[in-house]
């Protein structure tokens, strides 16, 4: 029983910094209507801060803990509340979500570009409360020092006072009123602005107060295990239905102290330790997707008064006059002839290789612009099922000879069918349930079969070889087989999605869009039009994969992360989603501008500042719904058409003509 | 009684009007929905505003209330240009805005919803007092204080967001199609309650499809036509302004089927 407990006991620390953690999406959800993915990222820029702080600048723990928590962590969720989640209406729970997602994977990348590089040891960090290394007592004979002190006063003095707060206080009741509808508490007289604004702040209050809690006790310090931190907290969360403080607690103290647990008992060695055991948070994250029936209705549109905003603008190439649209299409007919010759001539190597590799990767993200675009569903796993198309096509070609051009199309198959088995689990999940489903699917790979050397060939991944082609033609890029192929894939992928969409699959997936109560009541099946959409996704995703891995010449694990299926997300968010053009930018743009930031000097030079500069255009979303790029493109449409079509300009706008007239 | 409410209930100019609307033009994102509306509501007076689907009342209501900012025109409430103020300002100052269709939070109960109403409008002290008359006056949300919002049944909902208004009366009520949905006892009901805080001297602006039943309360009417107001007055005057616009509006589609007024839809 000792043994029991000297197991047990060292995960409630963990177990308290989930629980802390969960809390704060509980309140951030309930106080605001976002679910905050970015609260890792803010707990880990807290993290970062303070340890630079009492690291390389020689403060001491208070002053730091003051700054870096008290001071900059409320000012980061004020800045978030301001200048970001204040314009997006709160029914817009793709744009909320893509907003935190873009966050969360911007501020981990923007923090060396801001700071430089830093060496940053968090075993050494100076803890602002109890001291780490002193033991205060011993329970059971387990050494309680530091660490546990501070860990457990924080979570419980957190966790009182917050659900006083919501419980109990004036503040809280307009609080939760204003989640629910923003002009319903207006009417009541509640300054709903200044209440989401004090929301913010005190959930970043919190998540500073996790982040710093927690980087002692992790081994070191890299943003991707405050990634591992939120899945026990979004599980821990999902638990109480996003709205229970009590039960969010317990069940993320429960997973902190059950995984220490099994860490003790289970054999080292076998593949419970090594695969199941990482993945724990994800099991609990979805058997919580899949039973509580409370997780499917999370983000109905609740509010009364959601009809005061403005539909949504149509997409500029739909919107333009038929001589403008005539005009940009033969335009875009030229452009592309140029770059094909372009390509096949005169293109240096390095160029040619990064237009390869932007249509490779355009290709996967076209597998979103079908699932986020026209099905309006936010998948978080595209980059997974991409890698599932590359690791089967390499295997494939690895053990039984197959050529890889033909194993692509039978991981492309895979890809489906892993797609259409998550489709077929996430059923009755719309919107938060089904992202935070494919992002516990993603974690889910990444800790077994990505992790697996025998599949993914460790941390060096695996080699492509000359034969595994069949031809050396792919490895000579004089050759320019691999572009013509890229070119290929992807042109027959974009008929295939334009295919779709003027289909009857799409008129019924923008049915779906626009209400599925609405389509059901049509006949529309709902579930086979899903099931459907899932499987193409997944089948152009691996595919996709399949294409960078050719151009890589290397399938890694490290390419399919999860965090590259977020990255993804936000490059065609960043673009425009509804477009398959948008698409296309986002991937030749992500390596033009990668390439183009090679030119700069070292600390703007490296991965991250592009990751950055995309993460702040699908920060944009809160204004242009429509993507960055899609939004410049109306509105240079319409100067254009202005100057060159009046007549039909102002036919297609009769709301511009003077006002006063009456229709 | 005293108004209870918290902004200075200073009377506007003797006899004069409390609400002033001169040339208001609304519109959603680039749908406009009003064109140069005009009308006053004297003080203690009871206006009913009616017209067709498409009309613009509800954006009239919302104008009113803050909830849709004008984008040329002006807002008097008690002498005072609320034009640019946000709702919760000019609800302070004593209006009170009734929304169409469902207007509780469904995720609070039945007594956090009044609550939040009660504090706002008539301070922390008055509180219980007022939670006790609403409970009184409509014994069917005593019953269900402890239930959510969203658990009611629209007609309880309905009655949930008139108790908010009805026992703490504001200078301004303004009703947004009251009727919809409610049996005709409970309208009855609803129409006396109206009545009530009228007597005591609150301003009635009132939404209503059911003309013939607003026309009898009101002592002014406001026709709406496409965003423009097509008839006020008297009433009595305005039953026959309202037959000849669909007399006319018949007309017009029977001569051009198929063809649909865009403006028109967008806004019911």
């Amino acid at each position: 029983m000792e043994n029991f407990f000297g197991f047990a006991l060292p995960g409630v620390p963990y177990g308290c910094t989930y629980a802390i953690v969960a809390v704060g999406l509980v309140l951030t959800y309930q106080a605001t209507g976002v679910f905050n993915f970015a609260f890792g990222g803010q707990a880990y820029a807290a993290a970062f801060v303070f340890t630079l702080l009492t690291q390389n600048e020689g403060w001491s723990g208070f002053p730091a803990f003051l700054v870096s928590v008290v001071v900059m962590s409320p000012l980061i969720g004020l800045a978030f509340d301001r200048f970001l989640f204040r314009k997006v209406g709160n029914s817009n729970t793709t744009a909320k979500l893509v907003i935190s997602l873009s966050l969360l994977v911007g501020i981990p990348s923007l923090l060396p570009v801001i700071f430089g590089a830093q060496n940053l040891d968090d075993t050494a960090t100076i803890f602002p409360f109890f001291n780490p290394n002193v033991v205060y007592f011993t329970v059971l004979q387990v050494p309680i020092n530091g660490i546990y002190l501070s860990t457990i006063t924080v979570t419980v003095v957190v966790l009182v006072a917050l659900t006083a707060l919501l419980r109990f206080t004036n503040l809280g009741l307009q609080m939760r009123g204003a989640v629910e509808s923003r002009r319903l508490v207006q009417l009541d007289g509640v300054n709903s602005g200044r209440v989401v604004a004090l929301a913010w702040a005190i959930s970043s209050f919190m998540a500073g107060l996790a982040g710093v809690l927690l980087a002692p006790t992790f081994g070191n310090f890299q943003s991707d295990t405050y990634a591992t931190l939120m899945v026990a907290a979004i599980a821990a969360a999902a638990w109480g239905l996003l709205r229970s403080i009590p039960i969010a607690t317990a069940v993320g103290v429960l997973i902190g102290v059950v995984s220490t647990i099994l860490k003790g008992y289970l054999p080292t060695s076998s593949i419970f330790f090594s695969a199941v055991l990482p993945s724990l948070p994800f099991f609990v994250l979805v058997a919580a997707l899949l039973f509580l029936p409370g997780m499917r209705s999370l983000d109905m549109n609740r509010d009364p008064l959601a009809t005061i905003d403005p539909p949504p603008p149509p997409t500029a190439a739909a919107s333009r006059a038929p001589s403008m649209d005539r005009m940009i299409r033969r335009a875009w007919w030229v452009f592309f002839a140029v770059f094909v010759v372009s390509m096949l001539t005169w293109m240096p190597k390095t160029w040619e290789g990064v237009f390869n590799s932007g249509l490779a990767l355009s290709t996967v993200l076209l597998s979103i612009t079908l699932i986020t675009g026209m099905a309006g569903q936010l998948s978080l796993f595209q980059g997974t099922l991409a890698g599932v198309g590359a690791f089967t096509s390499a295997q494939l070609a690895n053990h039984l000879g197959l050529n890889m051009l033909v194993g692509g199309l039978i991981g492309a198959l895979l890809a489906a069918a892993v797609a259409v088995v998550v489709a077929l689990l996430s059923l009755r999940l719309r919107g938060l349930g089904l992202a935070l489903m494919t992002l516990a699917a993603a974690l889910l790979f990444d800790n077994t079969f990505f992790n697996d050397a025998s599949i993914t060939g460790g941390v060096s991944g695996l080699s492509l070889k000359e034969k595994w082609l069949g031809t050396s033609a792919f490895f000579n890029f004089n050759g320019h087989a691999l572009f013509l192929l890229s070119l290929a894939v992807l042109a027959g992928c974009v008929l295939l999605v334009l295919q779709v969409r003027k289909g009857t699959v799409g008129r019924n997936l923008a049915a779906m869009r626009g209400s599925e109560t609405a389509a059901a009541g049509l006949g529309i099946n709902l579930t086979w039009q899903r099931i459907v959409v899932f499987a193409l996704a997944g089948g152009i995703a691996g595919l996709g994969g399949v294409l960078v891995t050719i151009g890589a010449q290397v399938a890694n694990s490290a390419q399919w992360s999860y965090s590259f299926s977020l990255i993804f997300i936000v490059l065609v968010v960043t673009t425009g989603v509804a477009t398959v053009e948008g698409a296309i930018q986002a991937g030749i743009g992500f390596f033009v501008t990668s390439q183009l930031l090679t030119y700069l000097p070292g600390r703007f030079g490296g991965g991250s500042l592009v990751i950055v500069l995309f993460a702040f255009g699908a920060v944009q979303y809160a204004k242009h719904p429509e993507g960055v790029l899609e939004f410049q493109k109306r509105q240079g449409n319409m100067r254009f058409e202005r100057l060159l079509f009046p007549k039909e300009y102002y036919a297609l706008h009769p709301t511009e003509i003077a006002p006063g007239t009456n229709g | 009684m005293t108004s209870p409410v918290l902004a200075d209930p200073a009377p506007p100019d003797e006899g004069g009007d409390v609400l002033v609307l001169q040339s208001v033009c609304a519109a959603y994102g680039p749908y406009r929905a009003l064109f140069d509306v005009s009308f006053t509501v004297p003080k203690g007076g009871i206006v009913a505003l009616v017209g067709s689907n498409g009309a613009g009342k509800t954006t009239v209501a919302r104008t009113v209330t803050g909830l849709v900012t004008a984008s040329v025109g002006t807002v008097l409430f008690c002498g005072r240009d609320v034009t640019r103020l946000p709702a919760y300002k000019i609800a302070r100052l004593g209006m009170a805005h009734v929304v169409e269709g469902r207007g509780v939070f469904s995720s609070l109960t039945v007594e956090e919803n009044l609550t939040l109403a009660f504090r706002q409008r008539a301070g922390r002290r008055l509180l219980a007092g007022n939670l006790e008359r609403a409970y009184t006056a409509f014994p069917i949300l005593g019953e269900r204080r402890r239930q959510f919002a969203g658990t009611l049944s629209g007609g309880q909902q309905r009655l949930l967001s008139l108790a908010k208004v009805l026992v703490v009366p504001p200078q301004v009520l303004v009703a947004d199609e009251l009727s919809l949905g409610l049996a005709p006892v409970v309208v009855d009901a609803v129409y006396d309650g109206l009545r009530e805080i009228n007597r005591n001297g609150t301003a009635l602006i009132v939404v209503e499809q059911q003309v013939s039943r607003v026309l009898e309360l009101a002592n002014k009417a406001v026709v709406l036509d496409r965003g423009s107001v097509a008839y006020q007055g008297d009433p009595a005057g305005a039953g026959e302004a309202v037959e000849s616009l669909m007399a006319r509006r018949e007309a017009a589609t029977a001569s051009a089927v198929g063809h649909g007024d865009d403006i028109d839809d967008l806004t019911s």
